[in-house]
């Protein structure tokens, strides 16, 4: 069986440290660090525990972006992932989900995965749109928000259960080949081990050049980033650590919410 | 690009025996918000099972054209189902804008339903700008810390609102529009239901609770919990709750997660110490009295959304402030 993962890699929060009007994405701390976008990460985790419980099962893990996103590839063979794949761009800027879902798919359609796992929403985007947009181009079903999976192997089909409002959770069976967009809370993500880190860096990754695929002209574009609207007084307390202790306390004495 | 204006701008929602329609009343304020820059016709399409009558009911308290499929045998949201429904009635409709809401189920179709349109499809709008002629969909990105404005560049465009970010407006008395009930025969090849399980209920004293004290990522460790209870302790009528990602580690069961998946609360105060901000535990909390947030990290997005803040280190603030309740 073969499971493809699919996984971004997206900047640490804390880098992100300004908003400028004049600029379309926002400023980020030069000194920046990068990590495998965390849903997606439960994916990997999930990949690598299905290859642990069932024999033959060969794992790929896919990421589309510039140069660097070698090393969150790395890591992910680090977690126990069989293949690499890198859909190399040369762009830093913004890439619409429908661009970034049409080149994975077009690679799926000629490595035939069984399964294939994305994360439900990346942390920087938040569309949560790579996983349907795939299922879509290849004509198979989708299920999003999976917190539980158990492969039923002689039906070819697979068991879900899929988070929704108020924690309540569907149940389905999915026929293979099928796409389904992981929730975190469905793992724990293991740290990579050493030894795979090691095979891992010598290990040489797939590497194919995004202006192979068939044009995918993009549908939408990011116009302009600013700060969110407060929706509510959002005043700061200033001050010593001790008088913002003693101001609040004030604050909650005067409000009568505290005895 | 600006479509042309006879192409109308069309609600997409479900409706079976509960009752609540209240996602429909923001869809519509949605819709009118788009017809402030873009002036096409507003439709509903509602999908329902056999019993019609609650679809049908919803229809109508809207007072707009609306047509109500029946899907016999469908008990509830299959993805395949409705997007081939919806694509089928949808493609006669040449619509310019298609509003579903950012539901688990608006989430999971809207995307694979632009691309069966061929579509553009943007998600999580939480508002509806016009610049230089062109509509600017406002969604946050980077953890919920930054506004992207965005833009569409197909001749049609599927969008997803944010529950809560907009509101019905005044009912327009002045029309009520037509109902026309459709039947379609669908039936899912590939994805078969089993069932919806309820959450298991837990007694966490939250339903309950005048104040409530929250903790997010922000705690770093499992023992800085005895912080989050001790500040508890200082009120009455006090209860914990935590973030997805606390419950996830099991540092709390899940009946102490406030937001979109877990539990919606309004007490007369949130302290929300060490959460992040994110949109989907914000929707939990945010009807609460009064809200004071406690991060160090002065960018969290929880800023925006709280009425009280301090920057400072949790395991260091809380102490400080609970030795002046002491002092009182």
């Amino acid at each position: 069986m073969k499971i493809m993962v699919c996984i971004k890699q997206v900047i640490d929060s804390d880098a992100v440290i300004a908003v400028d009007d004049a600029s379309v994405l926002p400023k980020t701390d030069e000194r920046a660090e990068f990590h495998i976008n965390r849903f997606d990460e439960c994916a990997i985790e999930e990949a690598i525990l299905m290859k642990d419980a069932h024999k033959d099962i060969a794992v790929d893990v896919i990421s589309v972006g510039p140069p660097r996103v070698s090393d969150a590839l790395k890591r992910a063979m680090g977690m126990g992932c069989d293949h690499a794949i890198h859909i190399l761009t040369d762009t830093e800027g913004f890439l619409s989900p429908f661009v970034t879902a049409s080149w994975i798919a077009a690679m799926a359609s000629k490595k035939k995965y069984d399964l294939i796992l994305t994360g439900m929403l990346s942390e920087d985007l938040m569309q949560g749109q790579v996983g349907p947009i795939i299922s879509e181009r290849l004509g198979r079903p989708c299920a999003v928000g999976i917190v539980h999976e158990r492969l039923m192997l002689p039906q070819k089909k697979i068991y879900t259960e899929r988070e929704i409002e108020g924690g309540a959770r569907q149940r389905l069976e999915i026929d293979l080949p099928a796409v389904l967009a992981i929730q975190t809370g469905i793992n724990q993500p293991r740290y990579p081990s050493l030894s795979n880190l090691l095979k891992a860096n010598r290990y040489k990754i797939e590497i194919v050049d995004s202006a192979s695929f068939a044009h995918a002209e993009p549908r939408q574009e990011v116009v302009a980033t600013g700060c969110p609207r407060k929706t509510r007084a959002g005043r700061l307390l200033t001050g010593s650590l001790d008088e913002k202790a003693r101001e609040l306390y004030r604050i909650l004495k005067k409000k009568a919410l505290i005895p | 690009m600006n479509p042309d204006p006879v192409r109308p701008i069309i609600i997409v929602a479900e409706q079976f025996n509960d009752p609540k329609s209240f996602i429909l009343d923001e869809l519509i304020g949605a819709a009118r918000k788009i017809q402030r820059f873009y002036r096409g016709p507003v439709k509903v399409l509602i999908i329902t099972g056999d019993c019609e009558a609650a679809a049908v009911k919803s229809g109508r308290k809207t007072g707009m054209d609306v047509i109500v499929i029946r899907v016999p045998g469908l008990t509830g949201y299959n993805g395949e189902v409705y997007n081939a429904v919806f694509s089928e009635i949808l493609q006669t409709m040449h619509p310019a804008y298609i509003c579903l809401p950012h539901t688990s189920w608006g989430m999971e179709l809207a995307p694979a339903l632009a691309i069966r349109l061929n579509a553009d499809c943007i998600t999580a709008v939480v508002n509806i700008t016009e610049q230089e002629n062109r509509l600017l969909f406002s969604r946050f990105i980077c953890n919920d810390k930054i506004i992207a404005k965005m833009n569409s560049v197909a001749d049609t465009t599927v969008l997803t609102l944010q529950p809560g970010a907009f509101t019905a407006g005044k009912k327009d008395d002045t029309g009520q529009g037509t109902i026309e009930n459709r039947t379609m025969a669908a039936g899912s090849r590939h994805i078969k239901s089993m069932g919806i399980t309820a959450p298991v209920a837990q007694d966490t004293g939250l339903a309950g609770a005048r104040v409530i004290v929250a903790a997010g990522n922000g705690i770093e460790n499992q023992e800085n919990l005895a912080l989050v209870r001790n500040l508890a302790a200082c009120f009455q009528k006090a209860a914990i709750a935590g973030s997805r990602i606390i419950c996830e580690r099991g540092w709390l069961g899940y009946g102490c997660q406030v937001g979109v998946t877990g539990m919606t609360v309004a007490p007369d105060l949130y302290i929300a110490c060490g959460i992040s901000g994110a949109a989907q535990h914000v929707s939990g909390m945010n009807k609460s009295g009064y809200v004071i947030a406690i991060n160090k990290d002065p960018n969290a997005a929880i800023f925006n959304a709280m009425d009280m803040g301090i920057v400072e280190d949790l395991a260091i603030f809380i102490p400080a402030f609970i030795q002046v309740c002491r002092q009182e």
